[in-house]
């Protein structure tokens, strides 16, 4: 029998993702492990690695296996981790200890990050005080295995796709001499426009179609890469540099209301048209260790993220002169000191910066400046590790204002998008865990676009509109695990989420704004993951969530209805053959005005074999190319349907 | 320590507040017709919409948007190739707070004397508490006797081959008598392709379009170009409508 622990997040969690290299199907695979800093989840058990990275290598399969971890996808690449329900700011990203900031405006928006790499995945487990970072964190080396002796390897990997056509092919070289380790590694990723078991969709009533079984102007490419350098001597350094470029089209329907003549297509697949999206991020890192065990650590980000319409008003002003219709430019830099002052007390200081500019003709969020101070401290007690922070933040935001217009085309007055606004937080974050048991209290700064959108936001397909009045919000969680269960419950007096107000939007095509606001929240969850047998072999994963407001009694939005995954298998000789079924609940909480979202079931199934020097996988997904809405996906909004069945052949060499 | 977590949701549950979560309803009226028919209207006449909000305890706001259909016609494969005149020319946008737990609005709209083909309207209604009326949507189908009339066989979008000589097909006509006619072929961003002068004698009330032919340009396959036809009658009055040709 194998044995799965899990521990999971809170609130504000941040998630840390571990592991090391797979050793193709072999069960000895060290433990592999997420960590929250102020929440954590914990996958320990032999098999935890080796069975799912046999399955698939990508982070983001590894990440999807955990019962209490969704990604929600706009597409191949859009993707964002939902933790507990949870996503957005709620869920940040460390990189090599600093947490990724910027380049995102809306919850939708997936992280400029090789989350399909087959060789990316890596992943340090959190350490020192990085477990209380701010927000919430999930952690992925983009150079992870460095060599333990004297070595020079490459590695490389092709992935191939029938369904939406991915192709993609990762190399990383890596080389070690003496105390001096270098890895590069780069990948590149294009694939086509999404296919879907659908020949048409329901908006407003009606019926569209979707020609030819794919979801028009849905494909794109990605290009990707790191590298790093290591010397370890008594004293070590690290530095490291990573960054990546992706591009994809977004359906047309997401940019105001679908025109047939967008649905119908131009028979190129892989062909990105208006409206699409460009990411950027460029990350440099650089860390030294000392001999008394004080850990030093500065980064420097900078993350671009633009939307490309096709140019239009909504409302009757001129139109614009060309396609960018938002763009989020922001630069970050971090700063980070722990050191150990006697045995099992470490203190720490943090301090970060972020400078964002916003352009485009289609207003959404303004300029902003952020920044970040906190001490922090931990002890290591006999039975308890107890850890704690204090934050100050600051923001500062623009004002912004607009013509407003007749349908004369003649401005009759002026539209108010944003006032200056500067404010201040202070915050307490702690914890207290031991073996089974976690106790955290949380707070978390609202960020820049809770505190100052105001416009149409084209990934949900709403209008949201920021509050500057909002205050830090708090949670306590409790949890408790033991085997294969864990149980959590936590509450919140003043929970930021986005709701429904009773105005509409004043420009044309906008609809009912959603506005942010503070309530009393309860959440609660469970999950279980357990495998029973080692040859034949039986794998159960499952979670529950509840997230509702205390005063009105309704649920939170795009909260994750129940979901299982049984997965029975055989593994023989580094062999393995599984078959999997995934399914999940129709969603029975719902937020005001929240469409229900029907459940289904989907069936999986895999082979995957070592050779002389690599290994061989195939994965079917979706394999009776069912359809299907997922609820936390943007795309329901419009009641598109997920992917439908897609078959992938992998091959990894070393 | 399971039951204390159950025992601490219930008690958290029980304690939950319980709000509105009755969504109002929006009734949508255009020129008599009820939602979702098509409304009939006249070019030179007026659009008379009226709604009908109700809601079980207090009614939010409401939002009324008439905008050209501007290709979005949502019929599916059975959707209707509609040519449009002066889709951005009528277009109105009614924001405002409603009152109370019922409310009658009326709004009427002059239509333009030179416009001709669908219009969408839709209706959108709020409660006080947020709740949200299911859209009330319908189109408005504009006739117009005034200005010139383009007929085409089309039932979708033509698909044009690349390089190719392509005659146009259907009719123009006007009861007044035309005095000129013209066709033309535009590329995706409006770059006139070609322009083609429909001939036309005094006095006729109809013309066919096929003795317009078009060259495809051959490096346009994969892309959208636009036919825009535009006529004048006897009486000055003008009509200018396109479509769109896929070119393969």
């Amino acid at each position: 029998m194998k044995h799965l622990l899990l521990l999971a997040g809170a609130a504000c969690s941040t998630l840390w993702v571990s592991g090391q290299t797979p050793d193709g199907d072999s069960l000895t695979s060290p433990a592999w492990s997420i960590e929250l800093p102020s929440a954590a989840i914990t996958v320990a058990g032999p098999w935890g690695a080796s069975r799912q990275l046999a399955s698939s290598l990508s982070a983001s399969d590894q990440l999807v296996a955990l019962p209490a971890v969704r990604l929600a996808a706009l597409g191949e690449g859009l993707v964002q981790p939902v933790l507990r329900g949870l996503q957005g700011s709620r869920v940040a990203v460390l990189e090599r200890g600093m947490p990724m900031q910027g380049g995102r405006w809306g919850s939708d928006h997936g992280l400029v990050l090789p989350w399909h790499s087959l060789l990316s995945q890596t992943i340090q487990p959190a350490t020192g005080l990085n477990r209380l970072m701010a927000g919430g964190a999930l952690a992925v080396e983009g150079v992870p295995w460095l060599p333990a002796t004297d070595s020079t390897a490459v590695e490389a990997a092709t992935r191939m796709r029938h369904g939406d056509g991915l192709g993609a092919i990762e190399a990383r070289w890596t080389h070690r001499r003496g105390p001096s380790q270098t890895a590069l590694e780069l990948g590149l990723r294009t694939f086509a426009d999404r296919n879907v078991p659908d020949s048409g969709f329901t908006y407003l009533d009606r019926t569209l179609p979707i020609v030819g079984g794919r979801l028009v102007n849905t494909s794109g490419r990605s290009l990707n890469f790191a590298a790093s350098w290591r010397h370890a001597t008594g004293h070590q350094w690290e530095l490291g540099a990573s960054g990546g470029r992706f591009e994809q089209g977004l359906f047309p329907g997401f940019i105001g209301f679908p025109l047939e003549a967008d649905l119908v297509g131009d028979a190129a697949p892989r062909a990105m048209e208006l409206p699409r999206q460009i990411a950027d991020r460029l990350a440099l890192t650089a860390q030294t260790w000392r001999a008394d065990g004080t850990h030093l650590y500065v980064g420097l980000q900078w993350n671009e993220r633009s939307e490309l319409a096709p140019p239009h008003a909504h409302g009757w002003g001129p139109l614009p002169s060309d396609d960018l219709s938002f763009r989020l430019r922001e630069v970050g830099a971090f700063a980070a000191v722990e050191r150990p002052v006697r045995d099992g007390v470490t203190w720490g200081l943090q301090a970060e910066g972020l400078v964002g500019a916003t352009a485009g003709w289609e207003f959404l969020l303004p300029s902003h400046r952020r920044g970040r101070v906190a001490a922090l401290v931990g002890w290591d007690l006999p039975v308890w590790e107890v850890a704690g922070r204090i934050d100050l933040w600051g923001h500062v935001s623009e004002g912004f204002v607009e013509p407003l217009y007749a349908i004369s085309g003649e401005a009759v007055g002026v539209d108010e998008r944003a006032v200056e606004l500067t404010r201040g937080f202070v915050g307490v974050t702690g914890e207290a865990t031991r073996p089974g048991w976690r106790v955290a209290l949380t707070t978390r700064a609202p960020d820049p676009y809770e505190l100052a959108a105001n416009g149409i936001h084209h990934g949900t397909a709403r209008f949201e509109r920021g509050a500057p009045e909002l205050h830090a919000e708090h949670e306590v969680l409790v949890e408790w695990g033991r085997g294969a269960w864990r149980v959590w419950a936590a509450a919140a007096p003043d929970f930021i989420y986005l709701g429904p107000t009773a105005s509409f939007a004043p420009i044309a095509h906008a609809g009912q704004v959603m506005a942010f606001e503070q309530a009393p929240v309860f959440r609660t969850g469970a999950e279980f993951a357990w495998t029973w047998g080692e040859a034949w072999y039986a794998d159960v994963r499952a979670s529950v969530l509840g997230a509702w407001r205390l005063d009105d009694g309704m649920g939170l939005p795009f909260t994750p209805p129940a979901d299982a995954r049984v997965e029975v298998g055989r593994a023989v000789r580094g062999m393995r053959i599984w078959s999997a079924v995934q399914t999940q609940s129709p969603s029975l909480i719902l937020a005001r005005n929240e469409s229900h979202t029907p459940g289904f079931a989907l069936l999986d199934a895999g082979f995957s074999a070592p050779f002389s020097r690599g290994h061989l996988r195939l994965t079917a997904r979706n394999l009776l190319n069912t359809s299907y809405l997922q609820h936390i996906n943007p795309y329901r909004a419009l009641g598109l349907a997920e992917q439908g069945r897609t078959i992938e052949i992998s091959l990894q060499f070393q | 320590m399971k039951n204390i977590l159950y025992l601490s949701a219930l008690v958290a549950l029980a304690a939950c507040g319980k709000s509105d979560e009755t969504a109002p309803t929006a009734v949508l009226t255009a020129n008599g017709v009820p939602a979702p028919a098509e409304a009939e209207a006249q070019a030179g006449g007026t659009l008379e919409v009226v709604l009908q909000l109700t809601d079980d305890e207090a009614l939010g706001a409401y939002r009324l948007d008439l905008h050209g259909a501007g290709g979005h016609s949502h019929e599916g494969a059975d959707a209707e190739f509609v040519l449009t005149s002066g889709g951005d020319d009528w277009a109105a946008l009614e924001v405002a707070d409603a009152a109370g737990v019922e409310a009658q609005i009326t709004h009427s709209y002059a239509i333009p004397d030179h416009i001709r083909g669908h219009w969408h309207l839709l209706l959108d209604a709020t409660d006080a508490t947020g709740n949200e009326a299911t859209t009330a949507y319908m189109e408005v189908h504009v006739e117009n006797d005034i200005i010139p009339l383009f007929e085409v066989p089309y039932t979708a979008e033509p698909v044009w081959a690349a390089g190719t000589e392509q005659a146009l097909e259907g009719t123009v006509s006007d009861p007044e008598g035309l005095i000129s006619a013209f066709a033309r072929l535009l590329t995706e961003d409006e770059l006139l392709l070609t322009e083609v002068e429909i001939g036309l004698t005094e006095g006729d009330v109809s013309a066919d379009l096929s003795s317009v032919t078009f060259s495809v340009p051959s490096d346009a396959a994969g892309s959208e170009l636009e036919v825009e036809l535009e006529a004048t009658d006897a009486a000055g009055n003008a009509c200018v409508t396109s479509f769109h040709v896929e070119v393969e």
